[in-house]
């Protein structure tokens, strides 16, 4: 057992999806309860995301003519829970508070893309949605409205797998090329009109298809491919840092969240443990950078997570279970049967309940001429809540001091009293010069924090 | 007095005060007396009737008697005749509920308010009176906001309070100061209170945004409390409306001053910059526009055709009519706008209970428009604007910029990610506006506007903007060096003599570090522009006030901006300006030391003290992001890293702080450490478990230190222990191969020592040896010095092996595939316990001495027991046995 060590206990919950129907599955990590799961959905690998904690989207493995994108919401309960009870993310979220059992839960929105999305990303901060289609298309949508803000050919063949850097965008594609993209330019009609060509950069160095690709800090991306290696690159420089020969095909990798090593999930069903670059010049073999391996899964690994704080990583197998690791003992501590199918995303998340307005689906191609309006949104916060200042104990004198210290009184004591309300006017300039001496005390005694001299 | 501070001295003296000094209603009291009775309430606490310790009925009565004598003093006061006693009253009043204990409180502020309430109402009240009266309701709904058992009662005060309220808001200066931070409070504690009065409070304070008689200060108060009432109603419509009215009424404004003066500009960037306004999409089709067509544009982005304009803001009643046309735009327009950009940066910077709609395109378009007026451009290009005009308008313009400057900064702060669809027009508009953008002022928030978009955007906007930051903050600060050297003739003080000579002394010392470091300096001092700083020996003596053209905020901003733009994306195309901007910090730094020195001995009374030293740390901290950012061995790090040493000497000082901050950090990059993998987690379940991988690890990165020094340069700068990479190995140090080598040999000196350290720490894990790492490294060059050419030694009698092995890639391409293979099938007989346990043992057989002569041997050891135990097929592929 692991339990994070993280001060706030917040649910964090290990999800899975099949290439089978069977839905997303979502479990809590410390539990092990099954809290909930989402029905209808086939997903192939790198085609489930959760954007921003909000929300999960799931692109639809091809299922007759049709295959949509899938949202679905934490929890198919009451849309309007009160944000103040779970905004503050101290509160520990228990699952048994949560009325949510009896309840199944739907799709909440489903949306038709033109064609088929293999591979599906969300940024950060939950702005828009990123797809890579069977025919080598990428697709950006603005999730707030649900535009395609651009859609751009990226490839020759289907779009594996997509990351981000930034708001830099690498794409790994059947067709072996890793290419990286530059979503400003991107974004831009006129920055694409003059730029060279679209690609910041087109890897060619995996000769079959890339299956996974993943960005760490210092612009560093992983990437595996079926040619059974995973090359490191830097996006800083566009060039390839490091290639590793593995025993197996490597289907997936994450990273470790302190960046010195990766785990790559093989087809051999063993998850390696891989040096990022410390020893990079063996003079043996490649494989001497692969520094051990976790192995308990019968069929091969298909997906990957690692927990923030790198204690558990989550791997998806084909023999249709989850498991839980201690990364520090290498055991599993949990294990989640999914379904009979194969296991073809994993994610580990802490879901943010907020009050989402409704979700728009995406639409299936730009709006023309540019006219769409994105709509920028300002997403409340749960820290939203009125706090009351702590600035009570400033106290009235030492704001009022502030207005003498500006010379407002004596202002106000020329022009304002007298000739506003009429108050007598003899009583003016006494109250002046009394008002003055008071100020030059007040401004001695608060401000130099020194008793007065004047006290009896 | 000495008793005071126990509680049971508390009521007497409370009674005390009211009966003896307490005065007497229409009584006059002398400002003396009255101080002395505040600060003995407020220093012992004689009204918060808390008692320490187990209760004490007696006491509390007696206290609570006191208090209550008190109470009614000042209400008898309050209710007075004469104005100053009821003024005295009202601040004690205000006191008092301050002061008082919650239940106390909580029983009698609705009391209170009353009385604070008919001083409001009551028109005969004097001006101070009514201030203290709204100072003192703000106090009170402050406090009354933390008893959230009152909120009801508490927001039905607020709504009385509104009303007379409001005809205060459009009171000269300080009434209206305190009024409007009332009406704040209300707004923020009990929005719903104000419900029925928004159109009134909407159109009062509209109105004091756009009368001219409004200080700018108080127009900043009103724009906030405008920008906090659409939460009165929460609504998507009620907050998307607010921004629209203001963003329509602005784009009116604009469109009256930019009569004509757009024009020129139209004319002129339709042809220049055709591109750079495509953006706008009705621009496309009609190419030829003017200010009312470019303000209809915007209008159009925000009133979507079809739907109905919004109602005007306020009542839109031009206060300003009868201001001399001359006048209009400095007084009446410019500061409207900018009160009304000020409530729309509130707007996007805080959040809203609800997700809102912004106005994006428009925002940017109003900006671009805004900012691209340019007044030096076009002065002969207008035939429809007289030259006063014109003037006018060219004289308010800075003002008018940095308001639009924050906008666009409170738009970057806002939309934050959601700007990505814009981000290329942004940075098109920078760096335009950078070639306008003359003032400090603007330069200033410029480059502050790039430091927000470079953090929020990362690698790809440091891509975008890279060009332009690096050629501006260059020539920003590269001016200086210019300057300087222009002043020497002007200031030939004393100062100049007295300085010099510690200028020569710095040169001495700096001569000593050259000794120790011999080639490595002697590059900069070739360098062209550091030769041109070192040759005018009077360099650091221009002081802070005569220095320079471009002002310290300036250098200050583009001295930031590096630092940030070397964080994010400092190892980007790096042939392009790396060298030149390295160089560029370390002069920079250099000299700003040196002036920070001579300051001292300068009066504080020079205006530039204080931003000396800001200068100073702001300089060091781009040349550590410098230091830090780069891949490959930074060129002046020994410069760099005396510079630190010499900052953290001035104790006391934030720049003293962040030397020593700054020398751990390159204490990292001087010496590389392999860190174990779970080093972090000292204790977990299954130790002999969780320490898994560390001993390989370890055993991997000491083996392969050696093969680390003769990789070829794929890998040269991907990690920092594998910097090492150039040859090192030839012990050819003394041989003459040119200066450019010489240095890279003294600095791969240095590195192979950090290497030897890394591995004495990674080997023996004793604490002992990793203490030892810092100190012979950092502090004594010496000693390091020395045992460098140990280490040389060492390495010419391992180099056989090592010196072959220099052209071949060893890692990567798989040179026999089928070897490979044949490993991976090896491998793969062997469990990963075994092998690790082999390796283990292997490790500890090995002695834990940290000396260096033990270094090699273990080494060696490591390396048979690995290509023994695990891989008997790779021998004979290993180049190191050709």
């Amino acid at each position: 057992m692991a339990p994070p060590p993280a001060p706030v206990p917040q649910q964090q919950l290990v999800l899975a999806a099949s290439s089978a129907d069977a839905g997303v599955a979502a479990w809590d990590l410390r539990t092990g309860a099954e809290a909930i799961r989402h029905r209808t959905c086939a997903s192939r690998p790198r085609a489930l995301t959760v954007v921003a904690g909000r929300f999960l989207a799931a692109a639809q493995a091809p299922a007759g003519s049709s295959a949509p994108i899938h949202y679905y919401h934490w929890d198919r309960v009451i849309t309007r829970r009160k944000p103040q009870t779970t905004s503050s993310n101290s509160k520990p979220y228990l699952v048994s508070s949560c009325p949510w059992f009896p309840l199944q839960p739907q799709v909440a929105v489903k949306s038709f893309p033109v064609e088929p999305i293999r591979a599906l990303i969300a940024d950060t901060e939950g702005s828009y949605l990123i797809g890579g289609g069977i025919s080598g298309d990428i697709f950006l949508w603005e999730v707030s409205s649900g535009e395609l803000l651009v859609q751009w050919h990226a490839h020759y063949r289907a779009v594996r797998c997509l990351a981000l850097y930034d708001y830099l965008l690498v794409s790994g594609s059947e067709d072996g090329s890793i290419k990286v993209w530059d979503l400003i330019t991107m974004l831009d009609e006129q920055s694409r009109l003059e730029a060279k060509t679209l690609h910041l950069y087109s890897f060619n160095q995996h000769g079959l298809p890339v299956t996974d690709v993943a960005c760490f800090h210092g612009a560093i991306a992983v990437s595996s491919s079926e040619d059974r290696t995973c090359k490191i690159w830097s996006l800083y420089e566009g060039r390839m840092l490091r290639s590793i020969l593995f025993p197996s095909i490597i289907d997936s990798i994450t990273l470790d969240p302190r960046s010195h090593i990766f785990y790559a999930g093989g087809r051999d069903g063993k998850i390696y443990v891989t040096a990022m670059g410390v020893d990079v010049s063996s003079n043996s073999c490649d494989d001497s950078s692969i520094i051990g391996a976790f192995d308990d899964h019968s069929k091969g690994v298909t997906s990957l997570a690692s927990s923030t704080d790198g204690l558990v990583l989550i791997s998806g197998s084909e023999d249709g279970n989850v498991r839980v690791w201690d990364t520090r003992s290498q055991q599993v501590i949990r294990k989640f049967k999914h379904s009979q199918g194969p296991v073809t995303n994993v994610l580990l998340v802490s879901p943010k309940r907020v009050n989402l307005p409704p979700l728009q689906s995406l639409r299936k191609i730009c709006s023309a001429n540019g006219e769409s309006e994105s709509r920028a949104v300002i997403v409340p916060q749960p820290e939203n809540d009125v706090r009351i200042s702590g600035n009570f104990s400033a106290s009235f004198l030492e704001r009022y001091l502030g207005s003498l210290q500006n010379g407002c009184s004596s202002r106000l004591f020329e022009s304002g009293a007298s000739t506003l309300y009429g108050a007598p006017n003899q009583q003016d300039v006494e109250w002046r010069s009394k008002f003055l001496e008071l100020q030059d005390l007040f401004v001695c005694e608060v401000l130099d924090q020194m008793p007065s001299s004047n006290n009896t | 007095m000495s008793h005071a501070r126990s509680a049971p001295a508390k009521p007497q003296l409370l009674r005390a005060v009211v009966g003896e000094r307490l005065p007497k209603p229409g009584s006059d009291l002398p400002p003396a007396e009255l101080a002395s009775i505040l600060e003995a309430v407020r220093t012992h606490g004689l009204l918060d009737e808390r008692l320490p310790g187990k209760p004490n009925p007696k006491l509390a009565e007696a206290w609570r008697t006191a208090v209550d004598a008190w109470v009614e003093r000042i209400g008898e006061l309050m209710q007075s005749e004469s104005p100053y006693s009821r003024w005295l009253g009202t601040c004690f009043l205000s006191l008092t509920l301050q002061e008082c204990s919650s239940e106390r409180f909580a029983e009698s502020y609705s009391n209170w308010f009353e009385k604070f309430l008919s001083n409001l109402q009551d028109p005969s009240s004097l001006q101070l009176i009514t201030i203290v009266s709204c100072t003192s309701m703000s106090d009170l709904f402050m406090r009354l906001a933390k008893f959230l058992n009152l909120k009801k009662e508490a927001t039905s005060l607020a709504g009385r309070v509104v009303e007379p309220v409001l005809p205060l808001l459009n009171e000269i200066g300080p009434v209206a100061d305190e009024a409007v931070d009332l009406l704040r409070i209300v707004i923020k504690f009990y929005p719903s209170s104000l419900n029925r009065y928004y159109n009134k409070v909407e159109s009062a304070i509209a109105t004091n945004i756009i009368s001219s008689e409004v200080n700018v200060k108080l127009k900043e108060k009103f724009a906030k409390a405008l920008a906090l009432l659409p939460s009165v109603r929460v609504s998507v419509e009620s907050w998307s409306l607010m921004i629209q009215k203001i963003l329509i009424m602005v784009n009116n404004l604009l469109n009256d001053a930019f009569v004509g003066l757009e024009e020129g500009i139209i004319i002129q960037l339709c042809y220049k910059f055709y591109c750079m306004l495509q953006f706008m999409v009705i621009l496309k089709h009609y190419f030829f526009t003017f200010a009312e067509k470019k303000g209809h544009d915007i209008t159009m982005l925000l009133v979507p055709p079809g739907s109905d304009p919004p109602p005007m803001l306020g009542d839109q009643r031009r206060s300003a009519g009868n201001v001399h046309v001359t006048k209009k735009f400095r007084v009446c327009t410019v500061p409207t706008i900018s009160g009304l950009i000020h409530c729309c940066c509130v707007m996007l910077t805080t959040y809203y209970p609800v997700q809102v709609n912004v106005p994006v395109r428009a925002l940017i378009a109003l900006i671009q428009r805004a900012l691209l007026v340019d007044g030096s451009l076009h002065t002969k290009l207008f035939p429809s604007t007289t030259s006063l005009h014109q003037e006018l308008i060219c004289f308010e313009l800075p003002t008018l910029h940095s308001t639009f400057l924050d906008l666009l900064s409170a738009t970057i702060k806002g939309m934050r990610s959601q700007l990505l669809p814009h981000a290329a027009n942004i940075v098109r508009l920078i760096t335009k506006y950078f070639e306008i953008a003359k003032l400090p002022t603007t330069r200033t928030k410029i480059y502050s506007i790039v430091q927000q978009l470079l953090t929020s955007m990362g690698v790809g906007m440091s891509m975008q903007l890279l060009d332009v930051i690096v050629s501006n903050s260059v020539a920003d600060l590269d001016e200086s060096c210019g300057q300087d050297m222009a002043l020497l003739n002007i200031n030939p003080t004393k100062v100049t003599n007295g300085s010099s000579k510690s200028y020569s002394k710095k040169r001495r010392q700096e001569s000593d570090i050259q000794k120790m470091h011999p080639s490595g300096s002697e590059k900069v001092a070739i360098s062209p522009k550091k030769r041109k700083n070192s040759s005018m020996p009077s360099t650091p003596e221009t002081t802070s006030d005569v220095r320079m053209l471009t002002p310290h905020s300036v250098k200050l901003a583009a001295l930031e901006t590096l630092e940030i733009l070397l964080n994010v994306g400092g190892s980007l195309r790096t042939d392009h300006w790396r060298a030149e901007v390295d160089l560029l910090l370390i002069n920079i730094a250099r000299s700003a030391f040196d002036k920070g020195r001579m300051c001292e001995y300068k009066l504080s009374s020079t205006v530039g003290e204080a931003s000396i030293a800001e200068f100073q740390l702001a300089s060091l901290k781009a040349l550590l992001a410098s230091f830090l950012s780069s891949h490959a061995r930074p060129p002046y790090l020994a410069q760099g890293i005396d510079l630190f040493r010499r900052g953290k000497l001035e104790i006391g000082t934030k720049l003293a702080e962040f030397c020593s901050c700054a020398l751990l950090a390159l204490d990292v990059l001087t010496h590389p450490r392999a860190l174990p993998l779970e080093s972090a987690v000292p204790s977990g379940p299954g130790p002999e478990k969780a320490v898994f991988g560390i001993e390989k690890y370890q055993l991997a990165s000491s083996r392969n230190q050696h093969q680390a020094l003769e990789d070829e340069d794929q890998y040269d700068d991907w990690m920092v222990s594998t910097m090492v990479s150039v040859p090192t190995c030839s012990p050819v140090k003394d041989s003459p191969v040119g200066k450019e080598k010489a240095i890279k040999m003294s600095q791969d000196e240095k590195q192979s020592t950090s290497v030897e350290e890394h591995q004495q720490t990674g080997l023996a894990t004793i604490p002992a040896a990793i203490q030892d790492v810092p100190t012979s490294g950092k502090s004594d060059i010496e000693m390091v010095e020395a045992d460098s050419t140990d280490i040389v030694k060492l390495k010419a009698t391992h180099s056989p092996s090592s010196s072959n092995a220099v052209l071949k890639p060893v890692c990567t391409n798989p040179h026999d595939p089928d070897i490979h293979v044949a490993a991976l099938v090896s491998e793969e007989n062997h469990t990963n316990v075994d092998r690790l346990e082999k390796k283990t043992s292997a490790v500890d057989a090995s002695p834990d001495d940290a000396s260096f002569n033990f270094m090699e041997p273990s080494k060696a050891d490591g390396s048979d027991a690995e290509s023994e135990d695990s891989m008997p097929g790779i021998v004979d592929g290993d180049p190191d046995s050709d």
